[in-house]
Formats: C-alpha cells, sequence, structure tokens
C-alpha cells in the first residue's frame, strides 16, 4: 500500500521548496530594490525625466508628458513597495509589467526608428545606443521575472482558495 | 473567483495606484521650488523663451564657430589661455565631476545663471561649450543661445564629458572657487 502523501516530503522535496522559496523571495527583492530605486532617482529631476520621455518623439502633446514625468517615478516606487506585502503583490506585478510592456514599446520604436536616447530608467544620463541594448535587455529579464512571480501568486491564491472551499 | 476576474481585480487595484501615484506626483510637484508645468515644452523651447528675456534685458553684446577636439582642448588647458570651457549639463552632474577649470551653465539655469557669467564670457577669447557626450544636444542648444545673445568665438567640444573620461584625463571634483 502507497504510502500517505506527506510521508513522501523526503529530503529532496524539502530542499526544493526551500530553494523555491528563498529564489522567489531573491527576485522579489531584486524587483522591489530595481523599481523603488529607478522611481525615487526620477523623483528629484521631473523636468529631466519630461525631457526624456519627449526624446521617444511618442505622439504625446505637452500635458501628457506632464502627467507621465509626475506620476511615474511614484508609480515605480509605489509598486516597488507593494511588492513586499503579499495581499498587494499581485496588483503591484500586475502594475510593473504593464509599464515594463510600455517600456519596451516605446525604446523598440526609438530603435527602430534609429533615435540614440537616454532610457531615463534610472535618472537623467547621456543618450548611447549601448545604453538602449542595455535597457531593452535588462526589461526582457526584468518582465519574464515579473510574468513567473504574476502566475506563481495567481496559482497560489486559485490554490488557498480551493483549499479553504474544501475545508 | 476565476483567474480571468483576478487578473481584473489586480487591474483595477493598479488604476488605484496609478490615479494615486499621480496625485502624489502633482502634490509634490507642487511644493517643490521649480514646479513642471502641467504643460510640458520643449528644451528648445524653453531656452528660446530665456534668450528671448535676456534679450529684453539688453544683455547682448555676436558666430557659432567649429568645433574642438580632445588634443585642442588639452593644449588650450596647458597653454592657460584666455579661454571659458563652459559645461552644460545639469549642475547635479557637474558637481559630481568635470573638466578641470569648466564652468556650469546648464541649459535649464540658462536664464538664472547666465546674467553673473555674461562679462566673463565677453572677455574670453574664445567659449568652448560641451555636454555630457556624442548624441548630446545641449551644447549645440546653448552655444546657439549666446551667440543669439551676441557671444562671438563659440566653439563645441562634441566629445563632451564621456570622450574626455575616456581619455583618462583628470577631474575635479566640486566647483572652481
Amino acid at each position: 500500500m502507497a504510502a500517505p502523501k506527506e510521508r513522501l516530503f523526503t529530503g529532496e522535496t524539502f530542499m526544493k521548496a526551500h530553494i523555491g522559496t528563498w529564489l522567489k523571495r531573491g527576485v522579489l527583492a531584486v524587483l522591489a530594490g530595481v523599481f523603488i530605486y529607478a522611481g525615487a532617482s526620477k523623483i528629484i529631476a521631473p523636468l529631466e525625466l519630461a525631457d526624456t520621455i519627449a526624446a521617444y518623439q511618442l505622439p504625446l502633446n505637452g500635458w501628457m508628458v506632464s502627467v507621465i514625468a509626475l506620476t511615474l517615478p511614484f508609480l515605480e516606487t509605489i509598486s516597488g513597495l507593494f511588492l513586499f506585502w503579499r495581499k498587494s503583490r499581485r496588483a503591484a506585478l500586475c502594475v510593473l509589467g504593464i509599464l515594463s510592456v510600455l517600456f519596451l514599446i516605446a525604446l523598440g520604436q526609438a530603435a527602430l526608428r534609429g533615435l540614440v536616447v537616454d532610457c531615463g530608467c534610472f535618472g537623467s544620463d547621456a543618450p548611447s545606443y549601448d545604453g538602449m541594448v542595455r535597457a531593452i535587455l535588462r526589461d526582457v529579464l526584468l518582465l519574464a521575472a515579473i510574468v513567473a512571480l504574476y502566475k506563481h501568486e495567481l496559482n497560489h491564491q486559485v490554490r488557498m482558495d480551493s483549499e479553504s472551499k474544501v475545508s | 473567483m476565476t483567474q480571468k476576474d483576478k487578473l481584473f481585480q489586480d487591474m483595477t487595484w493598479g488604476l488605484v495606484m496609478a490615479v494615486f501615484s499621480l496625485v502624489c506626483g502633482l502634490a509634490i510637484n507642487f511644493l517643490r521650488e521649480k514646479p513642471l508645468p502641467l504643460k510640458y515644452e520643449d528644451k528648445s523651447v524653453r531656452l528660446d523663451a530665456a534668450v528671448a528675456r535676456l534679450n529684453g534685458e539688453n544683455l547682448s553684446v555676436s558666430q557659432l564657430g567649429k568645433t574642438v577636439t580632445s588634443g585642442e582642448l588639452e593644449a588650450l588647458l596647458q597653454q592657460k589661455a584666455n579661454v571659458i570651457l563652459l559645461d552644460v549639463r545639469p549642475d547635479l552632474f557637474y558637481e559630481d565631476s568635470h573638466i578641470p577649470g569648466a564652468l556650469n551653465l546648464s541649459r535649464e539655469d540658462f536664464e538664472e545663471k547666465y546674467p553673473s557669467m555674461a562679462s566673463k564670457l565677453i572677455q574670453a577669447d574664445r567659449v568652448i561649450v560641451y555636454c555630457a557626450g556624442d548624441y548630446c544636444e545641449e551644447a549645440e542648444m546653448v552655444a546657439e543661445a549666446l551667440r543669439k545673445l551676441g557671444h562671438k568665438n563659440l566653439s563645441i567640444y562634441p566629445g563632451g564629458w564621456a570622450e574626455w573620461q575616456r581619455r583618462k584625463k583628470d577631474f575635479s571634483p566640486g566647483r572652481p572657487s
């Protein structure tokens, strides 16, 4: 007769569970750190951020550029902070995912049009083509981490919901 | 609640976070010494406006010149010629590090800093303007603004701070005394 499921919790599965938990915590800490730093470094200089946004030559009027320059730094910082709380984590990941996709579109269209811009990721810097490539790679990595964490959180919530229904 | 419902719920909370961030941004901006205008104006428009205001104050004196290479700049600095080097990057970057002897006249603070610098610039045999690097347009914008104010013997160091750093030159921390 097969042993009950809980008895199969061997050293190997214990290790896997722990590695998974620590890996998730590590990725969350890195994501939170990156976005809190990115947001905070932009809060101090909104005009420079507005200039950086305008350099992307997107179809945005003056009002929209100002609204983005005033909102984005706080949105990144708040979302980064909200990653630390389980209840707000999914919403924060959702926001950060959307921001990362929008940033990829903005940077991608600039690169395709041959514009050399400063990515504006961590405050203002000199525009450079290498910097743009680095920013795209970094953003793809961040986006992958965000999607993986969001799926993990969603599955966890669904599992918790079904467990609470059973009990 | 299905996964779709949860995604919708997360998006809604995300929207609430965005609105809250906008409110924070507006409130902090309102308290700033130099707030971001609610309708953003392009940097060349802002600089033109500053030049027009300065011209109105009869501060004007008159040809956008050539460019300077790193070697020429180095030679000029070694000769201790009557040359003024203008770093037009934002003052935060300037304060961090700059080419020795350079003065700071950023596009953003142009209107504020220019009047106190005008006489020095007029007396100089040559004014060399630089910014962050190859793709930076600030140097040309500020040089053009100075030309409109009547300054002669203007040159641009197109390589800017990036090229100077690549050549591993000395840097001087802090403002010149």
